[in-house]
């Protein structure tokens, strides 16, 4: 049995193509490159030009992009968020943002918070968010409080705590739970409500603009400095600047396009009020934040 | 097996520094008491309504319906576990406070118990027709004749299946995160996970696992000590008919029998409830969905069979040391799937193996990880009919494959079908390796429905969803039409 295992083994490693053409291995998250997303539309586009492949190599584990295990064989990494890239490559682009919010149901809650402060005073609200632990964007809001409150953080963050619903594995599950009408709010991207309105002519959904800001997640593409197609990873990265892949982006990715302009940003997306950017100079360690959050939440 | 086990871990190893401290907080204690308590009590809960279901099922499978639950109870497993817990929150959401441990134990109680019964109710399939009428001829009451009958069969069932249910709330990942309603309430495998995925903190990721292997070890000889005897008889002419007679006592046991079926089968009603909406036809006609169907079709029928195949060799060869083979195939669970998924991928890397064509890679580490459920399905009925087998093979000169074709197949081939029908499913549900070995031309059912999820596409999800549960509905029905037409006979 074992050598017929070996011998399966070694005629399929035999028999897989081999193409003349250059691979230009690309390792991303799944929603970008689902048949659904601007991933497929954005390879066809890219190697009508390039004479080689696109390869998609994604994940659906969050966090594997700031993992050194899995980018190992990846020319080009797209989608690590701006925190958890350390900046060694050459060249890199940011391609998309988007600042987190709450998301709510203009049906059903009508008495909307305008800040931390009056989100926690609102006893009743049940809120569902993402776990630090496992999901980045559950990171960004301990981020976006501590910068917002840096003196009072982990006050604040009990308080928000009793609100909370639940905290989620991810951010499909709390978003999820959200459209269940199980919690009045979610923690979410400003420009979510935009898919509702775009897909689905929806426009119950609104995101919630605080007074004190916003903080903003930028989205990188970035040539791995070990990958051997330094000059066609760098191609891509470029590329993926253009007029119309940004417009793609934006409209499937459901994220303002890095480089906006009236030609890239599609219609609705221009409608939804931008959020005030809240602006900070350095970038806040994830550990320490975590184990506030440990403290506080645990108790 | 235990090379399977042990490479993974070697690779992490490498990475590991041995001189680093290791910070053993507060929270960290706490959790494991938490997850001591949690893992135990709900393995106790589902081991007894699962044993009630199973007794229930058994009592009146005379019933076409009660014949289709039994049937189709494993179908549960396969649903994804966002899934089952949205369908938790939608039918139990308004009336318990569900978030904190009533969450978790509900949680684990719908996603366990069909495991709890079906197992127990295949066991009680085998009780010989000649002792149910000795029994009744006895004039045994119905209690009397339980404990009698059924009760011992329930009972030789209880501790592998305690223990396996135990190891599964252990490592318990998303029910416990989202049911648990704040990291009071979590297990070390999310501490792993972060550790491991998050911080690359392979040191701790390795410290905690190796806490986690303590105590479930620990629990495994607890509760393992005084296990084996099996000496009931077994018989193939199994049609016996239980006659009803519309007692109060029957009526109250059929009314059992549905409310904890409807308990059960409540993430079901709400998938199909959820599923048929306007954008299940898209979905139906979608590309990706058929490939998806392809993937798992694959995937699900090659892992049935490769598990199927280790755990009878894993069986054939230790069944005289079960202990060993017992507690390899169990701390298959208790090894976190984070570290051994990160384990494999670092090691297919150091051997050059990455070239390999993913689907294989996804089926062989598919066929692992279902093998404590294979496991279950299949050994005990197998010691059954290895020990009454015995001597007529041993008198018959029968060794090897021709013994096991003539001899223990056709007694082995309800538990074998039922074996592989879950192993196969349950890789369908497994959405670990997929999301690490996986390509965009390699996702199957449930990755599809996590990346649908993942982009607002809710609708959608739950349709495709529906579509997996009707997968799984035709997969069990036609493996079960095709292999019981091939009659074999028994010699």
């Amino acid at each position: 049995m074992k050598t017929k295992i070996l011998s399966i083994i070694f005629i399929l490693i035999t028999i897989s193509p081999i193409s003349a053409k250059e691979v230009l291995v690309v390792g991303t998250y799944d929603s970008f490159s689902a048949e659904w997303g601007p991933g497929p539309v954005i390879e066809t586009e890219f190697e009508k030009n390039c004479n080689c492949d696109v390869q998609y190599v994604s994940t659906s584990q969050a966090g594997t992009l700031a993992n050194e295990i899995f980018l190992k064989d990846k020319d080009v990494i797209l989608g690590v968020e701006m925190h958890e890239f350390d900046y060694t490559s050459e060249n890199w682009n940011i391609y998309d943002y988007g600042y987190f919010s709450f998301i709510y149901n203009e049906e059903t809650l009508k008495d909307i918070p305008n800040s931390f402060e009056e989100l926690i005073n609102q006893t009743n609200l049940k809120i569902v968010v993402q776990d630090p632990r496992t999901s980045p964007v559950g990171l960004g809001l301990l981020r976006w409080m501590k910068l917002t409150h840096p003196d009072n953080f982990p006050t604040i963050l009990k308080k928000f705590n009793n609100n909370v619903l639940t905290y989620t594995p991810g951010w499909s599950e709390a978003y999820g739970i959200f459209l269940e009408g199980k919690a009045d709010l979610v923690l979410s991207y400003s420009t979510s409500p935009f898919y509702h309105q775009e897909y689905e002519d929806e426009y119950k959904y609104k995101a919630i603009e605080f007074t004190d800001g916003h903080l903003a997640t930028k989205e990188i593409v970035y040539v791995r400095p070990d990958s051997e197609k330094q000059k066609l990873g760098k191609e891509f990265v470029e590329f993926m600047m253009r007029d119309d892949i940004q417009k793609i982006i934006a409209q499937m990715n459901i994220m303002y396009p890095a480089s906006e302009n009236d030609n890239n940003i599609p219609d609705k997306m221009r409608q939804l009020k931008k959020p005030k950017e809240f602006k900070y100079d350095d970038f806040l360690e994830a550990e320490p934040l975590i184990k506030i959050w440990l403290e506080v939440a645990s108790s | 097996m235990t090379l399977a086990l042990l490479l993974p871990l070697f690779a992490i190893f490498s990475h590991y520094d041995i001189s680093a401290s290791f910070e053993f907080s507060n929270y960290t204690s706490s959790i494991i008491f938490f997850t001591v308590y949690q893992s135990l009590l709900s393995a106790l809960l589902s081991i007894v309504v699962g044993s009630l279901l199973a007794f229930l099922l058994n009592t009146y499978n005379n019933f076409y319906f009660v014949k289709i639950i039994a049937q189709t109870q494993s179908i549960l497993f396969v649903l994804p576990t966002i899934i089952t817990i949205f369908g938790i929150l939608s039918f139990y959401g308004n009336y318990f406070e569900i978030y904190g441990l009533t969450g978790i134990l509900i949680g684990h109680v719908i996603l366990n118990t069909p495991l709890v019964s079906r197992v127990i109710y295949q066991s009680l399939n085998d009780i010989s027709p000649n002792e149910k009428i000795l029994s009744r001829q006895m004039g045994l009451k119905t209690m009397s004749s339980f404990i009698a009958s059924e009760w011992p069969i329930i009972k030789k069932n209880i501790p592998s299946l305690f223990v396996l249910i135990t190891f599964i709330c252990f490592v318990s990942f998303t029910p416990v995160l989202i049911l648990g309603g704040g990291p009071k309430y979590s297990t070390l495998e999310v501490s792993i996970y972060y550790s491991v995925i998050f911080s690359n903190n392979f040191n701790a990721a390795l410290n905690l696992l190796f806490f986690q292997l303590i105590i479930c070890f620990s629990i495994y000889f607890i509760f393992f000590k005084n296990f084996r005897s099996q000496n009931f008889l077994i018989d193939d002419k199994r049609h016996i008919k239980t006659y009803f007679n519309l007692t109060l006592l029957n009526l109250f046991g059929l009314l059992i029998l549905l409310l904890i079926t409807l308990v059960i089968f409540s993430p079901i009603l709400f998938i199909i409830v959820k599923g048929i909406n306007k954008e299940l036809f898209n979905i139906l006609t979608s590309t990706y969905l058929w490939e998806a169907i392809y993937n798992t079709l694959i995937i699900c029928f090659f892992s049935g069979i490769a598990s199927i195949f280790i755990v009878y060799n894993l069986l054939v060869l230790t069944h005289k040391k079960t202990k060993i083979s017992e507690s390899l195939i169990y701390s298959l669970i208790i090894f976190s799937p984070a570290v051994m998924a990160v384990g494999y991928y670092i090691l297919l890397f150091k051997l050059n193996l990455m070239y390999l064509p993913n689907i294989i890679i996804v089926i062989i580490l598919n066929s692992f990880f279902v093998l404590p459920f294979t496991y279950n399905y299949l050994a005990p009925s197998f010691f059954r009919v290895i020990k009454e087998n015995d001597d007529i093979a041993n008198s018959l000169n029968l060794y090897g494959l021709s013994r096991f074709l003539t001899i223990d197949l056709p007694r082995l081939k309800k538990s074998l079908i039922t074996a592989f029908c879950v192993s196969s499913i349950l890789s369908a549900s497994d959405l670990v390796v997929i999301s690490f070995f996986g390509t965009n031309n390699l996702s199957t059912l449930t990755q599809t429905i996590y990346r649908l999820m993942g982009s607002y596409r809710m609708n959608e999800a739950y349709s495709v969803s529906l579509v997996l549960l009707i997968f799984c509905f035709i997969y069990f029905f036609l493996a079960h039409k095709i292999l019981e037409k091939n009659k074999w006979k028994i010699h």
